[in-house]
This record gives C-alpha cells, sequence and structure tokens, in this order.
C-alpha cells in the first residue's frame, strides 16, 4: 500500500469506528426516553425511603404487612442528603419505586417531570379520603392547589432545657412557673434572662430576672449540676445548618407563612426580610456571646467553626453533660442524648425560640409578636409520594400500602412505637417515651406553631440558608473575635437578602 | 510479529474498544447533547430531548456565575502552582533515593503508601491536621507562623493547604516515575560527562534532565490532569466554604443548588471543563514531548 491509500484505509476505518459509536449511542439514547413502565417480577411494588431514621423500623413493619397480605415488597432507605442523587438513578432505571419519598423542596422536580400521582386524583377512594385530610398547611403542593403525598411525621425545633438544670438555678417550686412564663416572654426578657445566667456562670450570683413580669431570683449556691455549666447555649459553628437554615427560618417565619408562599415570593416579599434578619443576627449574636465549651466558654473565632471542635456531635455533647443550659435543636436530637446521657431524657422540653421583633416586621396575617415569640416550628420533613410512572397494578398496591400504614390499628401503630414518628394528625391520646416528642405534641395541640418557609426558599432550602446566609455568617462574622454592632446585623441582613434576589428565577 | 499484531489487531483491540465506547465515548456524546438542552436529571423541560433543545443558553449562562469563574480561576492557581511542587518533590525524592543504599526498597514503600490512601479519607486525615495540629504547632505559642494556622479557614491559605496534601499524595508515585526514567540513563554518559570535567550540577543539568525528559512529559500530564480534575480532597478538607470550591466541586454543586436540578447547565460546564483540560494536558505533552532527546 502506499502513503495515499493507507490513509484512505485508515479513514475508512475511522468512519467505520465512528459509524458504529454513533449507532450505538442513538440506540442508548432513544432507550433513556422510552423505557416503559413494566411490571417488574421479583417483587410486587418498591418503596424508596428518603430518611434513615426509619430504615431498620420500615424493613420490620414491611415484613408484617407482607405477612398479612402475602404481598412481596422492595424497600431501600437512604439518608435525606445523599438520596436525592440515588433517588433520580432509580426514577431513571427500569425498576421504578411506586412509592418514594420526597418533600417540599424536591417536589417541583417531580410535578414537572410529571413522575407524582396527584392524590387529587388517586384511584385509592380511601387514599383520596386520606390526602383530603391532610390539614391544607401540612400538604406537599408546588403553588397550593395540589395534595402530591402523605407526610411521614412531624419534626419540629426549639431551644432545649433540662429542667432540672431550671430547678437547680431558679428552685424547684419555681421550675413549672418558669417554664409556662419563659414561653410567654417578651425577646428583652429573654436577653435579661441569658446575660444573667452567663453572669450567674461566671460570678456564682446575678440579680433577679423577670419573665413574662414575674421576678425569679436565682439559687444562692451553685449544685452539683449547675456549676457543670460553662455558658449559656450550646452552639454548632461548624454546622451552616443550625443556624442558615434553622435560625434563618424563624426570619423568614416573619414574612412567609409557609413554604410555598416563600416559595412564590416576589422581590418585594425578599425584601421585607430586611428587619427580621437584622433582628436574627442580633439574636445570634447573643448566642454566640453565650456559647459554652469544653472547659468555659467558647469565644468566637477560628476555633468557634473548626469541624473537630464545634461539630453536631460535640454541641451535643457539651449539652448532654450539663455545660450549656440550652441548646437550639429538633426532637432528631433524642437519639444522639440517650446514647450520651440517659439521665437527663426524662426532664428534656422544649421552650421558644425569640426574636426581637416589631408588629411591623411581620407580614404574616394574623401573626402577633407575643404568639411568634411563643410557638416552635413545627413541618412535615419528608412525605410518601405515589409515582405516576409505574404500571397501574403498583400504584394501586402502593395506595393501598399507605391507607394501611395511616388508618389501620397496627399501621399507626407502627408510625408511633415501631418509627417513634409523631404523626401528622397526632391527637392528645398519643404518648411517647420521648420527652421531646410529648413537648411537641403539646405545641401542637395548643396551636403554638410556626412553619418551614426555608423549604421554600432558594433550591428547596438546598442553597439559600447554608450558602448565603449561613456563609456569611460562618466565614466572616463567627470565626473572628470582637463585638458585632448595629451596622454588622443590618450588614449581615442586607447580603443575605441580596443572595436571596441573586438566584430568583 | 508484525504479522501477529496485523491478524489479531481487532480481536485484541475490541473490547477495550467497545468498554470504553460504552462507558466513555457514548455517555461523553450523550452529555454533549444533553448540554444543549434544558435537562433536569430525570427527564427534559417539554418532555423530549429534542423539545428542550435551548441552544447556547447553558453555555452563555456559565461565565455569568461568579462562582464558576472563581473556581476556574481557583483550579487554575492551585494547578500551576501544585504541578510544580509535586514534580520538583518528586525529583528530588528520585535523585535522593539514589543515595540510599541498602535501603532504597523500603524508603520507596514508604513514599509511595501516601498514594494508596483515599482522597475523601486522605482529606479528613489532613483536615484534623491543619485544624489541630498545625494551628497548635505555629499557633502563637508555637512557632508563630500565622500563615500555617487554621488553613482552611482562608481562601488563599486553602490553596496552599491543598498543596502541600495533593504534594504529599501524589509525590511518591510520580517518584516512581523518576527513578525507572533514572535507571534507563546509561552509566557511561555520566562517566564521559565526568571525563570531560563536568561536575554534578552540569551533569544533571545536560545529561539527567534531557534523558528524563519521557518521565517529565508522563508526570507533568499525570499531575495536571489529576490537579484539575481534583475533587475528593476539596470535598474532605472545606467541601467549598471561604470560596474554596474548585471546578469539580463547583459542577457538582449547580445541580445541588438549582431546584428542579439544572443537570442541563452543569453539563454544559462539564464540557468546558473537559475541553480546558484537554487544551492544557494536549499543549503540555505537545511542548514537552519537543524536548525529548534519544540517547
Amino acid at each position: 500500500m502506499n502513503v495515499n491509500s493507507r490513509n484512505r484505509h485508515y479513514a475508512r476505518k475511522k468512519w467505520t469506528v465512528v459509524a458504529a459509536v454513533l449507532t450505538l449511542g442513538a440506540s442508548l439514547l432513544s432507550g433513556c426516553g422510552s423505557r416503559e413502565a413494566k411490571a417488574p417480577t421479583d417483587y410486587d411494588f418498591y418503596i424508596f425511603n428518603g430518611k434513615t431514621e426509619n430504615a431498620e423500623a420500615l424493613d420490620k413493619v414491611v415484613d408484617r404487612y407482607e405477612q398479612e397480605t402475602g404481598l412481596t415488597v422492595k424497600v431501600f432507605s437512604l439518608g435525606t442528603t445523599d438520596s436525592a442523587e440515588t433517588l433520580r438513578a432509580e426514577m431513571n432505571s427500569s425498576g421504578k419505586p411506586a412509592i418514594f419519598s420526597t418533600n417540599i423542596g424536591g417536589v417541583t422536580e417531580w410535578a414537572e417531570s410529571g413522575a407524582i400521582l396527584d392524590l387529587n386524583d388517586a384511584s385509592d377512594p380511601e387514599l383520596k379520603a386520606l390526602a383530603e385530610d391532610v390539614p391544607e398547611a401540612l400538604r406537599l403542593s408546588v403553588d397550593g392547589t395540589q395534595n402530591y403525598g402523605i407526610p411521614y411525621n412531624i419534626e419540629g425545633y426549639g431551644l432545649i432545657v433540662d429542667t432540672r438544670m431550671v430547678r437547680d438555678l431558679f428552685g424547684d417550686d419555681q421550675t413549672q412557673p418558669f417554664l409556662d412564663d419563659f414561653q410567654a416572654a417578651t425577646y428583652d426578657e429573654f436577653e435579661t434572662l441569658v446575660n444573667a445566667v452567663g453572669d450567674y456562670i461566671a460570678a456564682g450570683t446575678a440579680p433577679s430576672v423577670k419573665l413574662n413580669g414575674r421576678s425569679y431570683a436565682f439559687a444562692s449556691r451553685k449544685t452539683e449540676l449547675t456549676s457543670r455549666l460553662t455558658g449559656v447555649f450550646a452552639e454548632a459553628g461548624a454546622e451552616k445548618w443550625t443556624y442558615g437554615d434553622h435560625m434563618g427560618n424563624m426570619a423568614l417565619n416573619a414574612v412567609f407563612g409557609s413554604a410555598v408562599v416563600a416559595r412564590t415570593a416576589t422581590e418585594e416579599q425578599v425584601d421585607e426580610l430586611q428587619a427580621p434578619l437584622a433582628k436574627l443576627a442580633r439574636t445570634l449574636d447573643l448566642y454566640s456571646t453565650h456559647a459554652a465549651g469544653p472547659d468555659g466558654p467558647m469565644e468566637r473565632g477560628p476555633s468557634y467553626i473548626n469541624s473537630t471542635t464545634a461539630s453536631y456531635d460535640v454541641s451535643v455533647q457539651l449539652f448532654s453533660s450539663g455545660k450549656a443550659l440550652f441548646i437550639k435543636q429538633g426532637n432528631w436530637v433524642y437519639p444522639n442524648i440517650a446514647k450520651l446521657n440517659t439521665d437527663i431524657l426524662p426532664t428534656l422540653t422544649f421552650l421558644p425560640i425569640k426574636l426581637p421583633l416589631e408588629q411591623s416586621d411581620i407580614q404574616v396575617d394574623g401573626l402577633t409578636v407575643e404568639k411568634f415569640n411563643r410557638s416552635v416550628p413545627e413541618f412535615v420533613p419528608s412525605y410518601y409520594a405515589i409515582n405516576a410512572k409505574v404500571t397501574p397494578r403498583e400504584q394501586e398496591l402502593a395506595q393501598q400500602f399507605l391507607v394501611w400504614l395511616n388508618t389501620s390499628e397496627k399501621g399507626r401503630q407502627a408510625i408511633v412505637e415501631d418509627f417513634q414518628f409523631i404523626p401528622y394528625n397526632v391527637d392528645d391520646t398519643v404518648k411517647f417515651d420521648n420527652a421531646l416528642n410529648n413537648s411537641l405534641i403539646q405545641y401542637k395541640l395548643d396551636g403554638d406553631t410556626l412553619s418551614n418557609p426555608f423549604n421554600g426558599s432558594p433550591a428547596g432550602g438546598g442553597y439559600w440558608g447554608q450558602e448565603v446566609l449561613g456563609s456569611i455568617l460562618q466565614e466572616r462574622y463567627y470565626n473572628r473575635a470582637g463585638a458585632w454592632t448595629a451596622d454588622d446585623y443590618e450588614t449581615i441582613a442586607r447580603e443575605a437578602v441580596q443572595g436571596w434576589k441573586d438566584v430568583m428565577y | 510479529m508484525r504479522g501477529y499484531y496485523k491478524k489479531w489487531f481487532w480481536p485484541l483491540a475490541l473490547p477495550g474498544l467497545i468498554l470504553f465506547a460504552a462507558v466513555v465515548l457514548v455517555p461523553f456524546l450523550i452529555g454533549l447533547l444533553y448540554s444543549f438542552t434544558a435537562w433536569r436529571g430525570t427527564y427534559f423541560v417539554g418532555g423530549s430531548v429534542w423539545t428542550s433543545f435551548v441552544g447556547l443558553d447553558n453555555y452563555a449562562r456559565i461565565f455569568q456565575s461568579w462562582q464558576f469563574v472563581h473556581a476556574l480561576v481557583y483550579t487554575l492557581k492551585f494547578t500551576a502552582i501544585a504541578v510544580v511542587v509535586v514534580s520538583v518533590s518528586a525529583l528530588l525524592l528520585a535523585l535522593m533515593l539514589d543515595f540510599a543504599g541498602k535501603r532504597v526498597g523500603a524508603f520507596r514503600t514508604v513514599f509511595f503508601l501516601p498514594n494508596l490512601l483515599g482522597g475523601l479519607a486522605l482529606g479528613f486525615v489532613w483536615q484534623f491536621i491543619f485544624q489541630n495540629v498545625f494551628t497548635l504547632l505555629f499557633g502563637e505559642n508555637g512557632l508563630n507562623l500565622p500563615f500555617l494556622t487554621n488553613m482552611t479557614q482562608d481562601t488563599t491559605k486553602n490553596l496552599f493547604a491543598l498543596v502541600i496534601m495533593v504534594t504529599w499524595q501524589m509525590a511518591g508515585y510520580m517518584m516512581i516515575i523518576f527513578v525507572a526514567g533514572l535507571n534507563n540513563i546509561p552509566r557511561d554518559l555520566y562517566e564521559a560527562g565526568a571525563l570531560d570535567g563536568a561536575g554534578g550540577w552540569k551533569r544533571f543539568r545536560y545529561i539527567t534532565l534531557p534523558m528524563l525528559m519521557p518521565s517529565v512529559t508522563i508526570v507533568l500530564f499525570l499531575t495536571l490532569a489529576g490537579c484539575l480534575k481534583l475533587l475528593d480532597q476539596n470535598v474532605a478538607l472545606t467541601n467549598g466554604s471561604f470560596n474554596t470550591s474548585m471546578l469539580s466541586l463547583q459542577i457538582l454543586r449547580t445541580v445541588r443548588y438549582t431546584q428542579p436540578p439544572d443537570y442541563g447547565q452543569a453539563q454544559a460546564q462539564a464540557v468546558v471543563f473537559f475541553v480546558l483540560v484537554a487544551i492544557i494536558g494536549l499543549a503540555q505533552v505537545y511542548i514537552t514531548k519537543k524536548k525529548e532527546v534519544d540517547a
């Protein structure tokens, strides 16, 4: 072969390979688009569970359901943070889940793709009725008109306190009055209390404080318990979600009554966050200047955000060992505390987080400052949704399972006893060994609850809380020593508002 | 022998080619196509690939994102520093092994060991070292070198923290390549050089280095590509805090920070990323290849 013909020979071969590859590619591509729903052969329906908390318990409960019905159910559980990508892979595969978990942040995706069944159109009349019974404020929807899911449970957060610590600070007969008056107290009273407790920890004495107008005097001597205290709050500076998402959510609650309202917010509404966010910054300043450390107060600076000294686990440890009076966390922290100190479990309770709001800062209809400051946020973290892209039989079976889980005696028992979940339709007959769950139920029955608008912030809560608000606080304020000024509060708020507006679409 | 290869070329090459096509080439081409669409990971806006076609929209939006531009510059800065530090350290280690005598095997193993640790595990180990050990060692009560304290809490400091970590991890591997290259240099060249009166530096400059160019090409290529694509260590050390996201992490974040997840946009970023790595890599190979000499 001469050079020319050899080149031509290679050129021809090259094109053969390219053509082969393109054909293969095209066939794969067409395969992606038209993967039809096919009846599964080795199970009757498939549950994708995006919550690790009930992973083991769900397996057991499904076993019972299988025995009762003779069906074969596939269950796959994966934690909330990693589950999104895996769920997408499963939704693209030929073995699609019939029930999957999603939440107010993820629902837009599945609604747009058409993979989520609007339960208003459910084929099973019992499920349709069940869905209609979900209170409007707890419904899973894109813009408030749909009803896409059955809630897993209710979670909530606030300032957790060991009531024995209150007893030792203010006296046995003052414990219950203190807890009641704390709930009703104003922010200013709360601020005075925090400063006084700080003084008491440092000096062993502090002037008496007023809560809800009533005076509380500190015990004249520290007890074994109160002498452990090194600070008022157990903070986790390395975890942006604790202040970016959950404290940020407090400020959002002043403007948005729900996640759906936050998701559909206008620029003007986002601007209204300025004042509540500045007041949140003032609150976070108070918390972080009274943070507890292992041997003394934990001061702001590099170690305040260091992941080995200021992680979630460390903060739970500080609280569990009595170094801090309060920890701002949710009822999900209960199993972690149980691993560290079972003694304090029975005496734990929730107190509300307060912000120094004025009535003019609040845009939510019917919400007063007084009501805001006595309430705790409670919301549905995950929902069971039905996949509209599996076979009608799978959809039918999936609906029957959800009906069984939420209405039958055994199902209700599974939710409360096996999952240890607060049912979304909880009533006063439900009681737990878990004191934090009981405390949340009490707030709910009293109607003293706020919402989860942070789940409606940009990227369904996946961006703004941590990457905007959380980053500003962590990377520019928590990481350095020195006082914050009123200007700092305004700057934090202004940049957090701008960060939201930058990604509005 | 030539006949053998001629006859068996396709049967021997085909399995590899098919695998390569199936897991690299085809997904790459599909990805290229998707980068022109409003792809959301499990579906296309509007129902199909063709209805969700958005032209160059995704590409136009790439450079409007300051996060992407910042990650791009950060990645290039890191790569420029890390490539030099890793290659020079590896070469020095390799040259030092010449003097190690009988213990050469032991040294080689020890230097190579860090490479066996996965990026994430390594990142978390070093995170502890940077946050606590370095901060204690170089703090006010120690050697008082503030630049080496809290290295993961600052954009610039973290760049060098990454360089330190990557050097520790990659230098041993690159050293092995240099050792092999050094062993291939005929001893008589050095003898001839010595007879002509060339000292240590001159022998290194005019014999070792030119003869080592094939190894330099490989080492530079591997470190360049490895540094540009670095992900695990970046995730473990800071996960992007303090504006320390490199490109790989930034692309991953694009789908997390959008809802519904904007996979089309992320795919366009990945294509730009690929072109960048390809251009830099090819240019480097072209330049260093030209400097290679035959013995």
